[in-house]
């Protein structure tokens, strides 16, 4: 088959976590139509995400999902050039949802289909808001699965220089969120709870932020906010104003640890550009902290809009469209993987 | 067939209801187990069916071989008037994975999609390997894991027909629950029976199909879907959900109730 050129519609499917979503994307760049089930409903009452939840919803609504995202964008399926779907990384039986719907649906409409790394859709998230970020620059993923800093370069796969060694950092504000009894999702919660907080009341550790090298670490964050929870009598001893300041002081340590990283990256690297992506991209504080440091180091940091940011397909579309524009493709035994390094496709391994 | 027997009228009055009309192809998929199949049908006459190789995950198996069974039997997708699933019960993601295929090859077509019952899917598929003896219930048993199997019992004149009632309704079930809900007994099928071998057969009143247990299969899946489609049960694809019978851990936990 002849590669497709880049002015083609292409369809995106995502359901790599606890968000079934589509979306119609032309051109790479122009979005068309951009469908997100949320599941916030289903998954509050436990404080975090269920994966076995997750799946079950996404099993239910995959194909009204499509549907709206073809009708919303005017389309027909004899219109697309192809889809793209999230094949990893992320909880494997959403994953598979999604995925073995778009292959079906690919195979029915005789299109071709190309998987697509999650977090490169991510990262082509910031690409498609912010039309001048061209490579070089560096990428950081902040989200509920991944922390992690990201050279983009302008060819070939972005190279990871740090991650998280344990929680990812929306996965710590969750925790948190627990723990002071806000309520979920964390991200959100904690925020607005630490408005009215003081940052400086508890002295959180930083973790790892004396330590060389790019890697984060979120759990002895959490274990110490859990440890201040308990040696002030609990939620309840606590009270309004107390949770508050807890709330604030461990974004403004959660904050402090993914600004030291993103600085150091952006010196070793001399790069000039950072994006951030990824659900916790919507982080007030994060933003300001982040702006501050830019002025102040002159660099330019690249945010896109709170839609883009968390979960999405139309990333998936935008990311897809470029991949089958340089002619990848992959066959109908591609499966789904939970873990998956940025860059390698080890979907292609069962490929036709 | 009595279908083919129809007058038009008949037919045009069906028509549209989600009934299969004489002559149609049935796809139809069986993926709750760890064998998959896929089979095409018209009617009892079977076009073409594959069983997957044991082992192979579903998410790579399966769409691979319904493009096979599509060509061995020369017939393509937008032929393909009905969609039969093996609904559940069965392993949560197993299911899903048939199930979203189905959704992707049956997307924007007007065919319509109908959930089969796994259980009787294993008890017709015994009876029709012919290893069964056919006098007692005939209780289809899969294995649910913690000592438990997922069964059903059906009269052994009844397993073909989706539409009749089973003598005990597909659900979660120990062994002492079975002997409870049976005592007097009935012919064990499926490869739950290992679960079960000790306190209903060796020192119960059920007996078993001879080894290796019967498996669900696909042809099975499309007989008594069309058989559903007759009846008027057909949906559309979109809307189908499985039959887990179990809730998600985490939710049985928090409802203190374990089943759907």
């Amino acid at each position: 088959m002849a590669s497709q050129a880049p002015s083609a519609l292409v369809l995106g499917i995502e359901s790599s976590c606890d968000e079934m979503a589509a979306a119609v994307v032309r051109e790479g760049r122009e979005i068309c139509s951009s469908v997100v089930s949320s599941q916030v409903e289903v998954h509050s009452p436990y404080g975090g995400v269920v994966p076995e939840l997750a799946s079950r919803d996404h099993a239910r609504v995959v194909s009204q999902v499509a549907e709206q995202a073809l009708d919303e964008a005017g389309v027909k399926l004899s219109d697309l050039a192809g889809i793209a779907v999230t094949a990893g990384p992320g909880l494997v039986g959403s994953l598979l949802v999604g995925l073995s719907f778009a292959k079906a649906l690919a195979y029915r409409a005789e299109l071709p289909l190309v998987a697509v790394h999650h977090l490169a859709g991510h990262l082509a998230a910031a690409e498609l808001s912010e039309p001048t970020l061209i490579a070089p620059y560096m990428g950081l993923v902040v989200s509920g699965g991944h922390t992690a800093l990201y050279r983009v370069e302008e060819e070939g796969p972005p190279r990871l220089l740090g991650e998280t060694r344990d929680d990812a950092v929306g996965e710590a504000f969750d925790k948190v969120a627990k723990l002071l009894g806000l309520g979920f999702p964390g991200g959100p919660a904690v925020s607005a709870a630490a408005q009215s907080g003081n940052p400086t009341a508890v002295d959180f550790p930083r973790p790892m932020s004396r330590k060389a090298g790019l890697d984060f670490s979120f759990s002895g964050l959490k274990t110490a906010v859990a440890l201040e929870v308990q040696r002030r009598g609990g939620q309840e001893a606590l009270g309004e104003s107390g949770i508050a300041d807890v709330a604030a002081s461990f974004e403004a340590a959660a904050v402090d640890s993914l600004v030291v990283r993103s600085r150091r990256a952006l010196k070793s690297e001399n790069l000039d550009r950072l994006a951030v992506v990824g659900g916790v991209a919507a982080n007030r504080v994060l933003r300001e902290r982040l702006e501050d440091e830019g002025r102040k180091l002159q660099f330019e940091v690249i945010f896109p809009p709170p839609s883009l940011c968390t979960d999405n397909a139309v990333m998936i579309a935008a990311a897809g469209s470029r991949a089958l524009a340089r002619g990848e493709r992959d066959g109908w035994s591609v499966s789904a993987f939970s873990r998956v390094p940025v860059g390698e496709t080890p979907w292609r391994g069962g490929a036709e | 067939m009595e279908r083919s027997l129809w007058t038009v009228g008949q037919v045009r009055d069906l028509a549209g209801a989600g009934i299969v009309r004489a002559g149609e192809v049935c796809l139809a998929i069986e993926s709750a187990t760890p064998q998959a199949s896929v089979a095409l049908l018209r009617g009892e006459q079977v076009l073409a069916s594959e069983v997957g190789p044991s082992g192979q995950h579903h998410s790579e198996s399966l769409l691979p071989m319904v493009d096979r069974v599509l060509s061995e039997a020369g017939v393509s997708l937008s032929k393909v008037n009905s969609f039969a699933l093996s609904i559940g019960p069965g392993a949560f993601t197993s299911l899903r994975i048939g199930l979203a295929t189905l959704k992707g090859l049956a997307f924007g077509s007007p065919s319509m999609a109908v959930g089969v019952s796994t259980l009787q899917v294993l008890a017709l598929s015994a009876k029709r390997r012919g290893l069964v003896q056919g006098v007692s219930p005939l209780v289809a048993v899969l294995d649910a894991r913690r000592e438990e199997v997922y069964a059903a019992a059906y009269a052994p004149d009844l397993v073909s027909d989706p539409n009749g009632e089973a003598i005990l309704p597909p659900s979660v079930y120990t062994a002492d629950e079975l002997v409870k809900a049976l005592p007097e007994g009935g012919e064990l099928v499926g490869d739950g029976v290992a679960v079960v071998k000790k306190s209903l057969i060796d020192e119960g009143p059920f007996s078993a199909e001879p080894e290796p247990p019967s498996a669900p299969h696909a042809v099975s899946v499309g007989l008594l879907g069309q058989l559903l489609f007759d009846a008027g049960e057909g949906v559309p694809a979109g809307s189908l959900v499985p039959r887990y019978i179990r809730r998600a851990e985490a939710e049985a936990q928090r409802t203190a109730s374990p089943l759907e």
